[in-house]
Protein backbone atom coordinates (compact mmCIF):
# COMPACT_ATOMS: atom_id res chain seq x y z
CA UNK A 1 0.00 0.00 0.00
CA UNK A 2 1.04 3.61 -0.67
CA UNK A 3 -0.52 6.47 1.22
CA UNK A 4 0.89 10.17 0.98
CA UNK A 5 -0.23 12.45 3.48
CA UNK A 6 -0.12 16.41 3.57
CA UNK A 7 3.24 15.76 1.82
CA UNK A 8 5.08 19.08 1.17
CA UNK A 9 8.42 18.97 -1.04
CA UNK A 10 10.70 22.32 -1.10
CA UNK A 11 14.28 22.07 -3.07
CA UNK A 12 15.11 25.24 -2.18
CA UNK A 13 13.07 28.81 -1.16
CA UNK A 14 12.38 29.16 -4.53
CA UNK A 15 11.45 25.70 -6.14
CA UNK A 16 8.22 24.10 -4.44
CA UNK A 17 7.61 20.39 -5.84
CA UNK A 18 4.63 19.56 -3.92
CA UNK A 19 2.06 21.29 -2.17
CA UNK A 20 -0.04 19.57 0.55
CA UNK A 21 -0.37 16.15 -1.69
CA UNK A 22 -2.24 13.16 0.23
CA UNK A 23 -3.52 10.60 -1.95
CA UNK A 24 -3.43 6.41 -1.16
CA UNK A 25 -3.13 3.53 -3.23
CA UNK A 26 -4.31 0.10 -1.88
CA UNK A 27 -2.73 -3.10 -2.49
CA UNK A 28 -4.23 -4.52 -6.04
CA UNK A 29 -5.20 -1.19 -7.40
CA UNK A 30 -4.20 -0.18 -10.83
CA UNK A 31 -3.62 4.01 -11.40
CA UNK A 32 -2.65 6.56 -13.73
CA UNK A 33 -0.73 9.65 -12.30
CA UNK A 34 -1.31 12.35 -14.96
CA UNK A 35 -0.12 15.82 -15.32
CA UNK A 36 1.95 18.12 -17.10
CA UNK A 37 5.68 18.53 -17.12
CA UNK A 38 7.44 19.83 -14.22
CA UNK A 39 3.76 19.28 -12.43
CA UNK A 40 5.52 17.14 -9.77
CA UNK A 41 5.19 13.73 -10.84
CA UNK A 42 8.84 13.03 -10.53
CA UNK A 43 9.00 14.10 -7.60
CA UNK A 44 6.51 12.09 -6.70
CA UNK A 45 8.09 8.90 -7.54
CA UNK A 46 11.35 10.00 -6.31
CA UNK A 47 10.06 9.56 -3.11
CA UNK A 48 8.10 6.36 -3.13
CA UNK A 49 11.30 4.93 -4.14
CA UNK A 50 13.38 6.76 -0.91
CA UNK A 51 15.57 8.93 -3.74
CA UNK A 52 14.35 12.25 -1.78
CA UNK A 53 12.67 12.69 1.60
CA UNK A 54 9.66 14.81 2.36
CA UNK A 55 9.84 18.37 3.54
CA UNK A 56 6.96 17.90 5.49
CA UNK A 57 3.80 15.32 5.59
CA UNK A 58 4.23 11.47 5.60
CA UNK A 59 4.87 9.08 3.04
CA UNK A 60 4.28 5.29 3.73
CA UNK A 61 5.36 2.76 0.80
CA UNK A 62 4.19 -0.92 1.62
CA UNK A 63 5.02 -0.64 5.39
CA UNK A 64 8.11 1.62 5.07
CA UNK A 65 8.10 5.42 6.05
CA UNK A 66 10.13 7.40 3.93
CA UNK A 67 10.33 9.94 6.01
CA UNK A 68 12.03 8.09 8.49
CA UNK A 69 13.81 5.19 7.13
CA UNK A 70 17.11 4.03 7.69
CA UNK A 71 19.59 4.18 4.97
CA UNK A 72 20.70 0.68 5.45
CA UNK A 73 16.69 -0.11 4.58
CA UNK A 74 16.21 1.31 1.66
CA UNK A 75 17.30 -1.72 -0.51
CA UNK A 76 14.54 -3.08 1.15
CA UNK A 77 11.97 -1.13 0.39
CA UNK A 78 13.22 -0.57 -3.01
CA UNK A 79 12.95 -4.77 -3.68
CA UNK A 80 9.20 -4.31 -2.67
CA UNK A 81 9.35 -2.13 -6.11
CA UNK A 82 9.70 -2.58 -9.48
CA UNK A 83 10.04 0.01 -11.54
CA UNK A 84 9.88 0.71 -15.67
CA UNK A 85 11.30 3.69 -17.02
CA UNK A 86 10.41 5.40 -20.44
CA UNK A 87 13.76 4.87 -22.38
CA UNK A 88 14.10 0.92 -20.88
CA UNK A 89 17.53 1.18 -18.69
CA UNK A 90 18.99 -2.30 -20.01
CA UNK A 91 22.59 -3.14 -19.74
CA UNK A 92 23.69 -3.19 -23.46
CA UNK A 93 26.23 -6.18 -23.27
CA UNK A 94 23.61 -8.36 -21.52
CA UNK A 95 21.64 -10.71 -22.73
CA UNK A 96 18.05 -11.05 -22.17
CA UNK A 97 17.97 -13.69 -19.90
CA UNK A 98 21.05 -12.20 -17.96
CA UNK A 99 19.31 -8.51 -18.09
CA UNK A 100 16.61 -9.77 -15.92
CA UNK A 101 18.51 -12.36 -14.23
CA UNK A 102 20.83 -10.15 -12.61
CA UNK A 103 18.58 -8.01 -10.76
CA UNK A 104 17.60 -11.55 -9.07
CA UNK A 105 21.39 -12.13 -8.24
CA UNK A 106 21.66 -8.61 -7.20
CA UNK A 107 18.97 -9.42 -4.06
CA UNK A 108 20.68 -12.60 -3.60
CA UNK A 109 18.46 -15.00 -5.24
CA UNK A 110 19.46 -19.26 -5.69
CA UNK A 111 20.79 -20.20 -8.57
CA UNK A 112 18.20 -22.98 -8.86
CA UNK A 113 15.12 -20.12 -8.28
CA UNK A 114 16.41 -17.89 -10.70
CA UNK A 115 16.75 -20.20 -13.14
CA UNK A 116 13.01 -21.14 -12.88
CA UNK A 117 11.91 -17.81 -12.35
CA UNK A 118 13.22 -15.50 -15.35
CA UNK A 119 11.54 -18.20 -18.20
CA UNK A 120 8.39 -17.94 -16.39
CA UNK A 121 8.51 -14.43 -16.68
CA UNK A 122 9.97 -13.74 -19.83
CA UNK A 123 6.86 -16.26 -20.84
CA UNK A 124 4.88 -13.79 -19.18
CA UNK A 125 6.11 -10.75 -20.66
CA UNK A 126 5.40 -12.82 -24.29
CA UNK A 127 9.74 -12.93 -25.01
CA UNK A 128 10.27 -16.50 -23.84
CA UNK A 129 11.71 -17.26 -27.56
CA UNK A 130 14.10 -13.65 -27.31
CA UNK A 131 15.99 -14.55 -23.79
CA UNK A 132 19.85 -14.87 -25.62
CA UNK A 133 19.61 -11.70 -27.69
CA UNK A 134 21.21 -8.51 -26.52
CA UNK A 135 18.69 -5.52 -26.02
CA UNK A 136 19.81 -3.64 -29.38
CA UNK A 137 18.29 -6.58 -31.19
CA UNK A 138 14.86 -6.06 -30.01
CA UNK A 139 12.22 -3.31 -30.65
CA UNK A 140 11.62 -0.53 -28.84
CA UNK A 141 8.37 -2.75 -27.51
CA UNK A 142 10.40 -5.63 -26.66
CA UNK A 143 13.12 -4.05 -25.11
CA UNK A 144 10.29 -2.02 -22.69
CA UNK A 145 8.99 -5.73 -22.19
CA UNK A 146 12.14 -6.85 -20.95
CA UNK A 147 12.20 -3.81 -18.91
CA UNK A 148 8.97 -4.59 -17.52
CA UNK A 149 10.23 -8.75 -16.94
CA UNK A 150 13.11 -6.82 -14.78
CA UNK A 151 10.85 -4.89 -12.80
CA UNK A 152 8.43 -7.98 -12.30
CA UNK A 153 10.60 -10.56 -11.16
CA UNK A 154 11.53 -9.92 -8.01
CA UNK A 155 7.76 -10.45 -7.43
CA UNK A 156 7.55 -6.46 -6.21
CA UNK A 157 4.30 -5.63 -4.51
CA UNK A 158 3.90 -2.52 -6.92
CA UNK A 159 4.96 -2.01 -10.38
CA UNK A 160 5.84 1.77 -11.08
CA UNK A 161 5.88 2.75 -14.83
CA UNK A 162 7.47 6.09 -15.56
CA UNK A 163 6.67 7.06 -19.21
CA UNK A 164 6.17 3.50 -20.11
CA UNK A 165 5.16 4.09 -23.47
CA UNK A 166 7.17 7.56 -23.94
CA UNK A 167 9.16 5.70 -26.95
CA UNK A 168 6.79 3.19 -28.49
CA UNK A 169 4.07 3.79 -31.21
CA UNK A 170 0.23 3.50 -30.77
CA UNK A 171 -0.10 -0.32 -31.17
CA UNK A 172 2.82 -1.29 -29.00
CA UNK A 173 1.58 0.85 -26.16
CA UNK A 174 -1.86 -0.63 -26.44
CA UNK A 175 0.22 -4.05 -25.87
CA UNK A 176 1.63 -2.39 -23.10
CA UNK A 177 -0.86 -1.54 -21.20
CA UNK A 178 -2.68 -4.44 -21.64
CA UNK A 179 0.35 -6.15 -20.35
CA UNK A 180 0.24 -4.37 -17.46
CA UNK A 181 -3.32 -4.99 -16.73
CA UNK A 182 -2.22 -8.71 -16.94
CA UNK A 183 0.11 -8.26 -14.47
CA UNK A 184 -2.13 -5.89 -12.21
CA UNK A 185 -4.75 -8.42 -12.32
CA UNK A 186 -2.32 -11.07 -11.14
CA UNK A 187 -2.61 -9.22 -7.87
CA UNK A 188 0.51 -6.61 -8.17
CA UNK A 189 -0.62 -3.03 -7.71
CA UNK A 190 0.47 -0.84 -10.74
CA UNK A 191 1.10 2.72 -10.76
CA UNK A 192 1.56 4.37 -14.31
CA UNK A 193 2.88 8.21 -15.06
CA UNK A 194 1.77 9.36 -18.39
CA UNK A 195 1.16 11.83 -20.88
CA UNK A 196 -1.24 9.35 -23.14
CA UNK A 197 -4.14 10.43 -22.93
CA UNK A 198 -6.02 7.90 -25.63
CA UNK A 199 -4.27 5.28 -23.22
CA UNK A 200 -5.78 6.63 -19.96
CA UNK A 201 -8.95 7.19 -21.43
CA UNK A 202 -9.53 3.54 -23.07
CA UNK A 203 -8.48 1.79 -20.02
CA UNK A 204 -10.74 3.94 -17.43
CA UNK A 205 -8.78 3.22 -14.22
CA UNK A 206 -8.58 5.48 -11.57
CA UNK A 207 -6.81 8.40 -12.67
CA UNK A 208 -4.60 11.13 -9.97
CA UNK A 209 -4.26 14.43 -11.92
CA UNK A 210 -1.26 16.96 -10.45
CA UNK A 211 -0.36 20.18 -11.50
CA UNK A 212 1.66 22.76 -9.81
CA UNK A 213 2.44 20.31 -6.86
CA UNK A 214 -0.78 19.51 -5.82
CA UNK A 215 -3.54 16.64 -6.71
CA UNK A 216 -6.49 18.72 -9.03
CA UNK A 217 -8.35 15.29 -9.17
CA UNK A 218 -8.53 12.02 -8.38
CA UNK A 219 -11.73 9.76 -10.05
CA UNK A 220 -11.59 6.22 -9.86
CA UNK A 221 -12.33 5.03 -13.67
CA UNK A 222 -12.23 8.71 -14.07
CA UNK A 223 -10.76 10.22 -17.30
CA UNK A 224 -7.82 12.54 -18.76
CA UNK A 225 -8.93 15.98 -17.97
CA UNK A 226 -8.91 18.29 -20.76
CA UNK A 227 -7.59 21.01 -19.20
CA UNK A 228 -3.87 19.37 -18.60
CA UNK B 1 9.07 -16.32 -3.51
CA UNK B 2 10.30 -13.52 -1.82
CA UNK B 3 13.78 -12.47 -1.37
CA UNK B 4 12.69 -9.16 0.44
CA UNK B 5 15.52 -10.13 3.39
CA UNK B 6 17.57 -12.55 2.19
CA UNK B 7 21.42 -11.66 1.51
CA UNK B 8 23.26 -14.44 0.20
CA UNK B 9 27.10 -13.39 -0.13
CA UNK B 10 27.66 -14.93 -3.68
CA UNK B 11 31.29 -15.73 -3.71
CA UNK B 12 31.80 -16.91 -7.20
CA UNK B 13 29.61 -14.26 -8.47
CA UNK B 14 32.27 -11.44 -6.80
CA UNK B 15 35.34 -13.29 -7.84
CA UNK B 16 33.97 -13.54 -11.64
CA UNK B 17 32.70 -10.05 -11.99
CA UNK B 18 35.44 -8.73 -10.13
CA UNK B 19 38.31 -10.37 -12.33
CA UNK B 20 36.07 -9.53 -15.29
CA UNK B 21 36.95 -5.68 -14.28
CA UNK B 22 40.61 -6.51 -14.14
CA UNK B 23 40.18 -7.63 -17.69
CA UNK B 24 38.07 -5.47 -18.88
CA UNK B 25 40.73 -2.11 -18.20
CA UNK B 26 43.42 -4.78 -18.78
CA UNK B 27 46.04 -1.96 -19.53
CA UNK B 28 45.18 0.25 -16.62
CA UNK B 29 45.55 -2.98 -14.27
CA UNK B 30 48.27 -3.67 -15.36
CA UNK B 31 50.01 -0.17 -15.10
CA UNK B 32 48.42 0.19 -11.25
CA UNK B 33 50.19 -3.33 -10.61
CA UNK B 34 53.56 -2.36 -11.94
CA UNK B 35 53.69 0.92 -9.60
CA UNK B 36 52.00 -0.74 -6.95
CA UNK B 37 55.06 -3.62 -7.33
CA UNK B 38 58.02 -1.10 -7.67
CA UNK B 39 56.35 0.58 -4.63
CA UNK B 40 56.25 -2.58 -2.59
CA UNK B 41 59.58 -3.04 -3.45
CA UNK B 42 61.20 -0.22 -2.67
CA UNK B 43 59.42 -0.59 0.72
CA UNK B 44 61.02 -3.78 1.28
CA UNK B 45 64.22 -3.15 0.80
CA UNK B 46 65.01 -0.63 2.95
CA UNK B 47 62.74 -2.46 5.59
CA UNK B 48 65.07 -5.52 5.25
CA UNK B 49 68.12 -3.64 5.49
CA UNK B 50 66.64 -1.94 8.56
CA UNK B 51 65.83 -5.95 9.60
CA UNK B 52 69.17 -6.83 8.85
CA UNK B 53 71.30 -3.70 10.66
CA UNK B 54 69.33 -4.65 13.56
CA UNK B 55 70.50 -8.08 13.58
CA UNK B 56 73.57 -7.13 13.09
CA UNK B 57 73.56 -4.69 15.85
CA UNK B 58 72.22 -7.24 17.91
CA UNK B 59 75.02 -9.78 17.31
CA UNK B 60 77.96 -7.05 17.42
CA UNK B 61 76.54 -6.23 21.12
CA UNK B 62 76.48 -8.88 22.74
CA UNK B 63 80.31 -9.39 21.91
CA UNK B 64 82.11 -9.53 25.15
CA UNK B 65 85.73 -8.82 23.70
CA UNK B 66 87.57 -5.80 24.15
CA UNK B 67 90.76 -5.02 22.11
CA UNK B 68 93.41 -2.85 24.03
CA UNK B 69 96.24 -1.16 22.40
CA UNK B 70 99.25 -0.62 23.87
CA UNK B 71 101.26 2.42 23.15
CA UNK B 72 103.77 2.32 20.96
CA UNK B 73 106.50 4.39 23.70
CA UNK B 74 106.23 0.85 26.02
CA UNK B 75 109.02 -1.71 25.84
CA UNK B 76 107.25 -5.34 25.51
CA UNK B 77 108.34 -5.94 29.06
CA UNK B 78 106.64 -2.91 30.02
CA UNK B 79 103.84 -3.77 28.02
CA UNK B 80 103.80 -7.12 29.44
CA UNK B 81 103.65 -5.67 32.73
CA UNK B 82 100.05 -3.63 31.93
CA UNK B 83 98.43 -7.13 32.15
CA UNK B 84 98.37 -6.77 36.18
CA UNK B 85 96.64 -3.32 35.86
CA UNK B 86 94.55 -4.61 33.04
CA UNK B 87 93.20 -7.38 35.10
CA UNK B 88 92.26 -4.81 38.09
CA UNK B 89 89.85 -3.40 36.40
CA UNK B 90 86.32 -4.26 37.38
CA UNK B 91 84.12 -6.70 35.14
CA UNK B 92 87.44 -7.82 33.59
CA UNK B 93 86.92 -11.48 33.39
CA UNK B 94 90.16 -12.39 31.15
CA UNK B 95 93.32 -10.66 29.55
CA UNK B 96 95.29 -11.89 26.96
CA UNK B 97 98.21 -10.58 25.49
CA UNK B 98 98.82 -10.75 22.02
CA UNK B 99 102.34 -9.18 20.29
CA UNK B 100 101.99 -7.08 17.51
CA UNK B 101 104.11 -9.71 15.28
CA UNK B 102 101.46 -12.31 16.11
CA UNK B 103 98.74 -9.36 15.64
CA UNK B 104 100.48 -8.85 12.00
CA UNK B 105 100.12 -12.49 10.97
CA UNK B 106 96.50 -12.40 11.66
CA UNK B 107 96.07 -9.61 10.09
CA UNK B 108 97.40 -11.22 6.93
CA UNK B 109 95.59 -14.33 7.35
CA UNK B 110 92.40 -12.11 7.31
CA UNK B 111 93.98 -10.65 3.88
CA UNK B 112 94.50 -14.03 2.40
CA UNK B 113 95.32 -13.73 -1.23
CA UNK B 114 95.87 -10.12 -0.65
CA UNK B 115 98.48 -10.94 2.04
CA UNK B 116 101.32 -10.45 -0.66
CA UNK B 117 100.42 -6.66 -0.26
CA UNK B 118 101.26 -6.00 3.05
CA UNK B 119 104.44 -8.75 3.31
CA UNK B 120 106.42 -5.79 2.73
CA UNK B 121 105.71 -4.32 5.80
CA UNK B 122 107.09 -7.16 8.27
CA UNK B 123 109.87 -5.67 9.00
CA UNK B 124 108.48 -2.30 9.20
CA UNK B 125 105.00 -3.64 11.69
CA UNK B 126 103.04 -1.03 11.79
CA UNK B 127 100.61 -2.82 14.22
CA UNK B 128 100.64 -2.79 17.95
CA UNK B 129 100.83 -4.96 20.98
CA UNK B 130 97.09 -5.41 22.09
CA UNK B 131 95.72 -7.20 24.85
CA UNK B 132 92.19 -9.17 24.26
CA UNK B 133 90.24 -8.24 27.60
CA UNK B 134 86.79 -10.46 28.27
CA UNK B 135 84.23 -8.90 30.31
CA UNK B 136 82.21 -10.64 32.47
CA UNK B 137 78.77 -8.64 32.25
CA UNK B 138 78.06 -6.56 28.66
CA UNK B 139 76.04 -4.08 29.89
CA UNK B 140 79.26 -2.79 31.89
CA UNK B 141 80.72 -2.54 28.30
CA UNK B 142 81.07 1.34 29.04
CA UNK B 143 82.25 1.74 32.19
CA UNK B 144 84.78 -1.35 32.01
CA UNK B 145 85.96 0.71 28.26
CA UNK B 146 86.52 3.95 30.82
CA UNK B 147 88.23 2.08 33.29
CA UNK B 148 91.22 0.59 30.70
CA UNK B 149 91.50 3.74 29.02
CA UNK B 150 92.14 5.10 32.59
CA UNK B 151 95.35 2.80 32.73
CA UNK B 152 98.73 4.80 32.07
CA UNK B 153 100.52 2.78 29.01
CA UNK B 154 96.58 2.08 26.83
CA UNK B 155 96.25 4.28 23.80
CA UNK B 156 93.09 3.17 22.58
CA UNK B 157 90.31 0.81 22.61
CA UNK B 158 88.21 -0.97 20.52
CA UNK B 159 84.88 -3.51 20.82
CA UNK B 160 82.28 -4.53 18.72
CA UNK B 161 80.13 -2.64 20.92
CA UNK B 162 81.32 0.91 19.46
CA UNK B 163 80.93 -0.77 16.12
CA UNK B 164 77.51 -1.68 17.27
CA UNK B 165 76.85 2.08 18.50
CA UNK B 166 78.11 3.77 15.03
CA UNK B 167 75.53 1.22 13.15
CA UNK B 168 73.05 2.19 15.50
CA UNK B 169 72.86 5.59 14.12
CA UNK B 170 72.57 4.44 10.68
CA UNK B 171 69.74 2.14 11.53
CA UNK B 172 67.36 5.11 13.01
CA UNK B 173 68.53 7.12 9.51
CA UNK B 174 67.18 3.84 7.88
CA UNK B 175 64.45 3.40 9.96
CA UNK B 176 63.36 6.76 9.37
CA UNK B 177 63.63 6.29 5.61
CA UNK B 178 61.59 3.31 6.11
CA UNK B 179 59.05 5.01 7.85
CA UNK B 180 58.18 7.81 5.20
CA UNK B 181 58.85 5.50 2.30
CA UNK B 182 55.92 3.37 4.25
CA UNK B 183 53.86 5.87 4.13
CA UNK B 184 54.28 8.32 1.20
CA UNK B 185 54.28 5.25 -0.92
CA UNK B 186 51.82 3.25 0.66
CA UNK B 187 49.47 6.58 -0.01
CA UNK B 188 50.69 6.39 -3.63
CA UNK B 189 49.63 2.97 -4.08
CA UNK B 190 46.30 2.94 -2.44
CA UNK B 191 45.29 6.31 -4.48
CA UNK B 192 46.33 4.06 -7.82
CA UNK B 193 43.75 1.25 -7.05
CA UNK B 194 41.35 3.97 -6.02
CA UNK B 195 41.86 5.46 -9.31
CA UNK B 196 41.49 2.11 -11.24
CA UNK B 197 38.75 1.15 -8.98
CA UNK B 198 37.00 4.66 -10.20
CA UNK B 199 37.33 3.68 -14.23
CA UNK B 200 35.71 0.36 -13.39
CA UNK B 201 32.96 1.93 -11.24
CA UNK B 202 32.55 4.08 -13.64
CA UNK B 203 32.00 1.74 -17.02
CA UNK B 204 29.48 0.48 -15.24
CA UNK B 205 27.85 2.92 -13.93
CA UNK B 206 24.37 1.85 -15.16
CA UNK B 207 24.91 -1.36 -13.89
CA UNK B 208 24.88 0.04 -10.31
CA UNK B 209 22.34 2.69 -10.82
CA UNK B 210 19.82 -0.26 -11.91
CA UNK B 211 21.43 -2.78 -8.95
CA UNK B 212 20.60 0.42 -6.66
CA UNK B 213 17.31 0.50 -8.01
CA UNK B 214 16.31 -3.09 -7.41
CA UNK B 215 17.20 -3.12 -3.82
CA UNK B 216 20.53 -4.02 -3.67
CA UNK B 217 22.37 -3.72 -0.92
CA UNK B 218 25.62 -1.69 -1.04
CA UNK B 219 27.76 -4.49 0.47
CA UNK B 220 26.62 -6.60 -2.67
CA UNK B 221 27.33 -3.73 -5.12
CA UNK B 222 30.76 -3.35 -3.82
CA UNK B 223 31.87 -6.63 -3.27
CA UNK B 224 33.40 -7.45 -6.73
CA UNK B 225 34.96 -3.90 -6.61
CA UNK B 226 36.85 -4.92 -3.53
CA UNK B 227 37.59 -8.31 -5.47
CA UNK B 228 39.09 -6.50 -8.12
CA UNK B 229 41.21 -3.85 -6.09
CA UNK B 230 42.43 -7.00 -3.82
CA UNK B 231 43.31 -8.78 -6.72
CA UNK B 232 45.54 -6.14 -8.53
CA UNK B 233 47.30 -5.61 -4.54
CA UNK B 234 47.91 -9.51 -4.04
CA UNK B 235 49.15 -9.24 -7.80
CA UNK B 236 51.36 -6.74 -7.09
CA UNK B 237 52.44 -8.31 -3.71
CA UNK B 238 53.84 -11.59 -5.66
CA UNK B 239 55.57 -9.70 -7.96
CA UNK B 240 57.58 -7.37 -5.67
CA UNK B 241 58.14 -10.44 -3.40
CA UNK B 242 59.92 -12.37 -6.46
CA UNK B 243 61.78 -8.65 -8.00
CA UNK B 244 62.71 -8.23 -4.20
CA UNK B 245 64.10 -12.04 -4.19
CA UNK B 246 66.78 -10.81 -6.79
CA UNK B 247 67.27 -7.64 -5.97
CA UNK B 248 68.54 -8.55 -2.18
CA UNK B 249 70.61 -10.95 -3.72
CA UNK B 250 72.22 -8.58 -5.79
CA UNK B 251 72.44 -5.91 -2.66
CA UNK B 252 73.70 -7.79 0.18
CA UNK B 253 76.40 -9.23 -2.02
CA UNK B 254 77.17 -5.62 -3.28
CA UNK B 255 77.38 -4.63 0.50
CA UNK B 256 79.45 -7.60 2.18
CA UNK B 257 81.89 -6.97 -0.62
CA UNK B 258 82.64 -3.29 -0.79
CA UNK B 259 82.09 -2.70 3.14
CA UNK B 260 84.20 -6.00 4.11
CA UNK B 261 82.41 -6.76 7.57
CA UNK B 262 79.00 -6.25 6.90
CA UNK B 263 77.00 -9.30 7.03
CA UNK B 264 73.39 -9.99 5.98
CA UNK B 265 71.06 -12.58 6.32
CA UNK B 266 70.13 -15.26 3.38
CA UNK B 267 66.94 -14.41 1.79
CA UNK B 268 66.33 -18.15 2.36
CA UNK B 269 66.04 -17.41 6.47
CA UNK B 270 63.65 -14.68 5.62
CA UNK B 271 61.45 -15.53 3.29
CA UNK B 272 58.40 -17.48 4.83
CA UNK B 273 57.83 -14.55 7.20
CA UNK B 274 58.19 -11.91 4.32
CA UNK B 275 56.00 -13.42 1.77
CA UNK B 276 52.91 -13.62 3.96
CA UNK B 277 54.12 -10.10 4.92
CA UNK B 278 53.83 -8.38 1.69
CA UNK B 279 50.55 -10.30 0.37
CA UNK B 280 48.64 -8.86 3.58
CA UNK B 281 49.92 -5.49 2.97
CA UNK B 282 49.21 -5.78 -0.62
CA UNK B 283 45.77 -6.80 -0.02
CA UNK B 284 45.32 -4.45 2.85
CA UNK B 285 46.18 -1.46 0.21
CA UNK B 286 44.03 -3.19 -2.56
CA UNK B 287 41.14 -3.26 0.00
CA UNK B 288 41.80 0.23 1.01
CA UNK B 289 41.83 1.46 -2.33
CA UNK B 290 38.77 0.25 -3.47
CA UNK B 291 36.82 1.11 -0.24
CA UNK B 292 37.82 4.13 -0.72
CA UNK B 293 36.47 4.72 -3.96
CA UNK B 294 33.12 2.74 -3.21
CA UNK B 295 32.04 5.06 -1.01
CA UNK B 296 32.62 7.94 -2.92
CA UNK B 297 30.81 6.51 -5.19
CA UNK B 298 28.08 4.47 -3.74
CA UNK B 299 27.83 7.77 -1.34
CA UNK B 300 27.55 5.67 1.24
Amino acid sequence: MIELRHVYMVYDASTRALNDVSFRVDDGEFVFIVGPSGSGKSTILKLLAAELRPTEGSVSVNGFDIGTIRERDIPYLRRTIGVVYQDFRLIENKSVYDNVAFVMRAVGAPLRIIKKRVPYVLDLVGLQNRSRRLPKQLSGGEQQRVAIARALVNNPDVIIADEPTGNLDPVRSVELMELLEKINKMGTTVLVVTHERELVNQLEKRVIAIEHGEVISDRTGGYYLDEL
Amino acid sequence: MNFKSQFRPDIAYFLKEGLSGIRLHGLMSVAAVTVIAACLLIVSTFVLIAYNLDVQIDSLASQDEIAVFVDDALSRDEARALELSLKSVPNVAAVTFIPKEEAFDRYLEQLGEDAYIMEALRDDNPLRDEYRVIMKDVSLHDETVEGLKAIAGVAATNSDKELSDRLGHIKRIVNAISYVLVAMLGAVSVFIISNTVRLAMFARREEISIMKMVGATNGFISAPFVVEGMTLGLLAGLIAFFAEWVVYGYISERLVRTSGIFEMLGFVQFWKVLLPAMLVASAVIGVLGSVLTIRKFLRV
